[in-house]
């Protein structure tokens, strides 16, 4: 919200304080200034002059030559176009050297031949209003040579304010005003100038009013005025509405939008000779009635929408926004004035269902106080009392009257929730000059207080008038002080502490963490998933690139590895950690996952060593080494994921279910993404990962006695795995078998195709006594009869 | 032969050479089955008993001279060749090293790693939630009802009307106490997703820190102790903060933090926008109608509630001038960390 400083000053008197101290004090009480902007700044140098001379251009029809005093020993020769003025006339000049709005600077210049040292203003070139007929003439008594800005207030400070979604109170001049006084006990809070009287209830209106809905609309005044001389606002009302940021239209709108912005209070004026019955009815909508609004959209109401009708159709809709058909203009002669106070709720509902946010409908929003109504009729009559005689009656119907609460407040609870001891005098002090009216006090240990009515929408408990005395007493008036605590230890619940772990094992090992968006394309996740797969998919998104949660976490992070691709990086390894989703019979589900992707290009290629490109063991061993804190060891066997390379593609499993995969992407999809080198890629489960618990595991005995090694070399069909090799050694091995390598691999010229040629080496040592070779021989012979017996493979003859 | 003369010919053949084969030729010579001195020592039997005892002694004497020479000879050769060989061996030390780098941890985890580590320290547990929520916990348990104009801060993505991606962490708070007794001493950071439209400074996805602290006697007073403390450790050194009153529904007394610039220790700069503070958090004692929704007993228990983003402060922290950095994953922006 915009508040202009000057009228802030009509409400409160704080002219010894500082712009600095002003912007501090109101961020203390909850009022966050957000920016400062000096008003009128752009206008420089322009200033009050009379015009002493007035004659014919020479040499243009359509141009004076004009002699003006602005208070200097020599009076100005000016070349003006307009002819709106006389001798003796007050204009305002500027002068050369000065700046107009729009960044325009005042230069001597020569008009058809004659020089003109300024220019008199018309009221566009000061941006007052788009009024470009004729100059500005001022009033006769504006004092020659004086600035113009400060003349006529268009000099002022206007200060952005970010308001809090509770205090619709503060939404307006008057109610920043007032919280101010509470904080400036020595400043005074002066109520706006009001007309003397509304008129007589009984009195004369020209326009009736019924409210036929029975809830929604609490309180509505209708003031009528007869015979009005609507037309331009005078220069004040133009000049104040600039520094709301507010446009001037027509008398009678600025002054609704003037109170608006003054008092808080939304008001709205129907052109009486517009509306049908001269009767004004609030009620619900029917369904499919139609409303055309002041912004000339025709919007479709239902009986959910409250509105201002005639006898015979819709001319407002209720709280938000007038009706186009209704509106004043400046041909205007009778106006009907409406003074409400609508529920939040439903002024909510409706403004967001049509995709409305008005300046009203905020205010209505955020509750605006029905007890002060009448102070904004009285305001409205007094602004229109120039051109106007408002009808002698009024009508006030307040079907719904509000509930006043009475809350106690305990002293001492004050503390329990502070830490400050507040005295009692203090308490007092600071709620009655929020106005809080104390009703009973004749107990040291609480009081009781009345809740001022417009403070209803955020005052109803006694933590709220807590709120209140520390707010005003000062957020910073009070010491840090820890409380007394018994000491319990930190840690990780759920699986943070596992992520964590992974996350630094994973940088260990060279792989950079990114981070992608949950939310991608639902055409583009395609390409990964079952065609069944239930997605989870925001009915609200910012576009279809975000429309659907990430069902895997791969698909987005290559599209960062295929970035990084593009701007030359070759050597990429990134992994991360994220939730995925779906839906599950009707229920979202989301768990954690973990992708790796590196690309074959290797991280470390070194000037004096040859280059070693990553393939799909480069992955599994960093794998298996990133699996190290398992409960249990995480087991690879071949697998089918169908946009992986389907020879070189591996399932992945824990305790004996399937929790990820790994392997070299299809192909066909490395093509289609745009990859030109080989992309390795695995994704796991991280809710079917269990970690070791105890902080320390067993210890296991080590052997004194030595060990010997011996080594087997086996034609292996393509068909046996090798960990097939691997589980035969380990289960004919005995107790003396320490462990089992491959230390050789070879396929091509020497072996038969379908076969390759694999050794092993294994270990053998006793922990009790030092093996024989005889006992060592008997055990290997036992794992190579296994091997030839059990499996396909045959022993390499050279 | 006279001892002098083999003396003087196994000198003059000594300083000929200086390769360790012909070093080797030499002792053959001398010291071999049939070499000269052994020969020499073999013919003592032939001399006459009286001779044999001198003889022998002057042998055996001149035995130890010749392979002392020859050893040190044999030094003097070992040591040149080394000498040659490390003058060989000379490297530039300027060409690059070889090395095995480490991956970086993305910003937002690093800065997550560190606030957990501090409130780790200080007795909090990390807890977890469900980022597709629903409105229950990501409002209404909350105390922002449907059609309060607070709701105007969160714009939501819905699922269905009951489902959304939550928009803060704070329904972890209301998770959390579900499940617990107090005292209750969390954080629980997590990503929160709002409607924005992506510019410098808003992204529909970013990350929150929210803690939580019930107990007996918990005050206002110690929500500030706390976050001085843990916004000192934060910033590694002593900062000053100010508390301005605010409005979050679930928590009253409500306050927004802001901390002294870092950048300019509160003189103004751009960072700063000329301010000399920085809004850091949201804060606040957890609100009456947060403990009725979770069974509590307002009376007997208080406490506070303290809501941070993380990428922003990671942006104050490090200068970053536009938030869409931290979701492109270049990699020249992730291994700046």
């Amino acid at each position: 919200m915009r508040l202009p400083l000057g009228q802030l000053k009509k409400f409160i008197n704080i002219d010894n304080i500082s712009l600095e101290e002003l912007d501090d004090q109101l961020t203390q009480i909850g009022i966050e200034v957000e920016e400062i902007h000096e008003y009128g700044k752009e206008i420089n140098s322009v200033f009050v002059g009379q015009v002493k001379e007035k004659d014919k251009h020479p040499n243009a029809d359509k141009l004076n030559l004009c002699v003006v005093d602005i208070g200097r020993e020599e009076p100005l020769n000016v070349v003006c176009g307009a002819d709106n003025f006389s001798i003796g006339d007050k204009v305002a000049v500027a002068t050369i050297g000065g700046t107009l709005p729009g960044g325009f600077k005042m230069k001597k210049t020569k008009i058809r031949g004659i020089a003109s040292e300024g220019m008199i203003c018309a009221s566009d070139e000061l941006e007052i209003d788009s009024d470009h007929s004729g100059i500005m003439v001022l009033s006769n008594d504006a004092p020659v040579g004086k600035d113009f800005t400060e003349y006529i207030n268009l000099a002022d400070h206007v200060l952005e304010l970010e308001l809090t979604a509770n205090r619709g109170d503060h939404l307006s001049v008057k109610g920043i005003a007032r919280d101010l006084a509470a904080k400036y006990t020595q400043c005074t809070y002066k109520s706006p100038d009001v007309s003397d009287s509304l008129g007589q209830k009984d009195g004369k209106t020209s326009c009736d009013l019924e409210i036929q809905a029975q809830k929604g609309c609490n309180r509505y005044i209708l003031k009528t005025i007869s015979n009005i001389k609507n037309g331009e606002s005078p220069y004040w009302l133009k000049i104040e509405l600039g520094k709301f940021g507010l446009r001037p239209i027509n008398h009678v709108v600025d002054v609704t939008n003037f109170i608006l912005q003054e008092l808080g209070h939304p008001m709205h004026a129907f052109d009486l000779d517009k509306l049908k019955g001269r009767k004004i009815i609030v009620r619900y909508a029917k369904d499919g009635e139609k409303l055309k609004t002041l912004d000339e959209r025709e919007i479709k109401l239902d009986s959910s929408d409250l509105v201002i009708a005639d006898i015979e159709k819709p001319i407002a809709l209720a709280g938000v926004m007038g009706g186009f058909d209704s509106q004043v203009d400046e041909n205007t002669k009778n106006i009907a004035l409406e003074f409400a106070h609508f529920d939040p709720i439903l002024i909510r509902k409706t403004s967001k269902k049509h995709g409305f946010h008005t300046d009203s409908s905020h205010r209505f929003e955020r509750f605006v106080d029905p007890e002060s109504i009448p102070e904004a009729v009285g305001r409205a009559i007094y602004l229109l009392n120039d051109i106007s005689e408002p009808d002698t009656g009024y009508i006030d119907l307040y079907p719904h009257l509000p509930l006043i609460p009475e809350i106690t407040l305990r002293i001492d609870r004050i503390k329990k929730i502070i830490g400050k001891k507040y005295p009692y005098e203090t308490v007092r002090r600071i709620l009655s000059d929020l106005q809080f009216k104390i009703i009973d006090e004749s107990k040291d240990e609480w009081l009781k207080v009345q809740v001022p009515s417009f403070r209803l929408f955020d005052v109803s408990r006694e933590i709220d008038l807590i709120e209140e005395i520390v707010r005003i007493d000062g957020y910073n008036n009070f010491s840090p002080e820890f409380a007394r605590v018994a000491i319990t230890p930190g840690k990780y619940h759920g699986e943070r502490a596992l992520i964590t772990k992974i996350k630094s094992n994973l940088t260990s090992l060279n792989i950079d963490e990114a981070m992608t968006f949950s939310f991608g394309s639902k055409d583009y996740f395609k390409e990964f998933v079952p065609e069944d797969f239930n997605f989870a998919i925001l009915r609200n998104p910012l576009s279809e690139e975000y429309s659907t949660m990430r069902p895997v976490l791969f698909a987005n992070l290559l599209s960062a590895v295929k970035k990084n691709h593009d701007l030359g990086d070759k050597g990429i390894q990134f992994f991360e950690i994220g939730k995925i989703f779906s839906m599950n019979s009707g229920k979202f589900c989301e768990h954690n996952a973990l992708s790796i992707i590196m690309t074959e290009d290797s991280m470390s290629k070194f000037w004096n060593k040859p280059e070693e490109k990553n393939d799909f063991y480069s992955l599994k061993g960093m794998l298996e080494n990133l699996f190290d804190f398992t409960t249990e060891p995480v087991v690879f066997s071949s697998g089918n994921e169908f946009f992986l390379h389907p020879g070189i593609n591996a399932e992945i499993h824990f305790k004996g279910s399937k929790i990820g995969f790994a392997g070299k992407i299809h192909p066909s999809f490395s093509k289609k993404l745009g990859f030109n080198s080989n992309i390795y890629l695995a994704e796991i489960n991280l809710s079917k990962l269990s970690q070791r618990s105890e902080f320390l595991p067993k210890f296991t005995g080590i052997s004194k006695f030595p060990g010997a090694e011996r080594d087997i070399a086996l034609v292996v069909s393509n068909s046996t795995p090798f960990s097939a090799i691997e589980e035969c050694v380990k289960a004919s091995g005995g107790n003396n078998l320490k462990w089992v390598k491959m230390f050789d691999y070879y396929e091509g010229e020497h072996v038969e195709s379908g076969f390759r040629s694999i050794a092993i080496r294994m270990f053998f040592q006793s922990d009790t006594k030092t093996l024989k070779e005889k006992e060592i021989n008997k055990s290997f012979q036992k794992i190579e009869k296994s091997l030839l017996n059990q499996l396909n493979v045959s022993k390499r003859t050279q | 032969m006279e001892i002098e003369l083999i003396k003087k010919d196994f000198g003059d053949k000594l300083d000929a050479l200086n390769e360790l084969k012909h070093l080797d030729d030499l002792r053959i010579e001398y010291f071999g089955k049939k070499g000269i001195l052994t020969q020499e020592l073999k013919n003592i039997g032939t001399l006459p008993p009286e001779e044999r005892s001198l003889r022998g002694k002057n042998l055996n004497e001149l035995k130890n001279i010749l392979n002392k020479t020859l050893q040190d000879k044999n030094n003097l050769i070992l040591d040149e060749i080394m000498t040659n060989s490390i003058e060989k061996e000379k490297i530039d030390v300027t060409l690059p090293g070889r090395w095995k780098t480490i991956g970086t941890k993305h910003i937002v985890e690093q800065v997550i790693s560190r606030i957990e580590e501090i409130f780790i320290s200080m007795g909090f547990t990390v807890e977890e939630g469900p980022e597709i929520e629903t409105c229950y916990y990501n409002f209404e348990a909350l105390n922002i009802p449907d059609y309060h104009p607070a709701r105007d801060e969160h714009d939501t993505f819905f699922f269905d009307p009951e489902h959304i991606l939550r928009t803060q962490t704070s329904p972890v708070q209301i998770r959390t106490m579900e499940t617990m007794k107090p005292p209750v001493r969390i954080i629980a950071p997590g990503k929160c997703y709002r409607s924005d439209d992506i510019d410098p400074s808003h992204l529909p996805m970013f990350h929150q820190i929210e803690g939580l602290y019930i107990d007996e006697g918990v005050t206002f007073a110690d929500l500030k102790a706390t976050l001085e403390l843990f916004l000192t450790e934060l910033f590694r050194k002593k900062v000053k903060l100010r508390f301005r009153p605010s409005y979050f529904p679930f928590t009253e007394p409500s306050a927004e933090v802001d901390v002294n610039c870092i950048i300019c220790d509160g003189k103004g700069c751009r960072v700063c926008s000329n301010k000399g503070w920085l809004e850091i958090l949201g804060c606040g004692m957890v609100d009456p109608e947060v403990y009725k929704k979770v069974g509590y007993d307002s009376e007997k228990y208080t406490g506070w509630a303290f809501g941070m983003g993380v990428e922003r402060i990671a942006m104050q922290l490090s200068g970053i001038p536009d938030i869409r950095y931290f979701y492109e994953n270049d990699k020249r922006f992730l291994c700046q960390y």
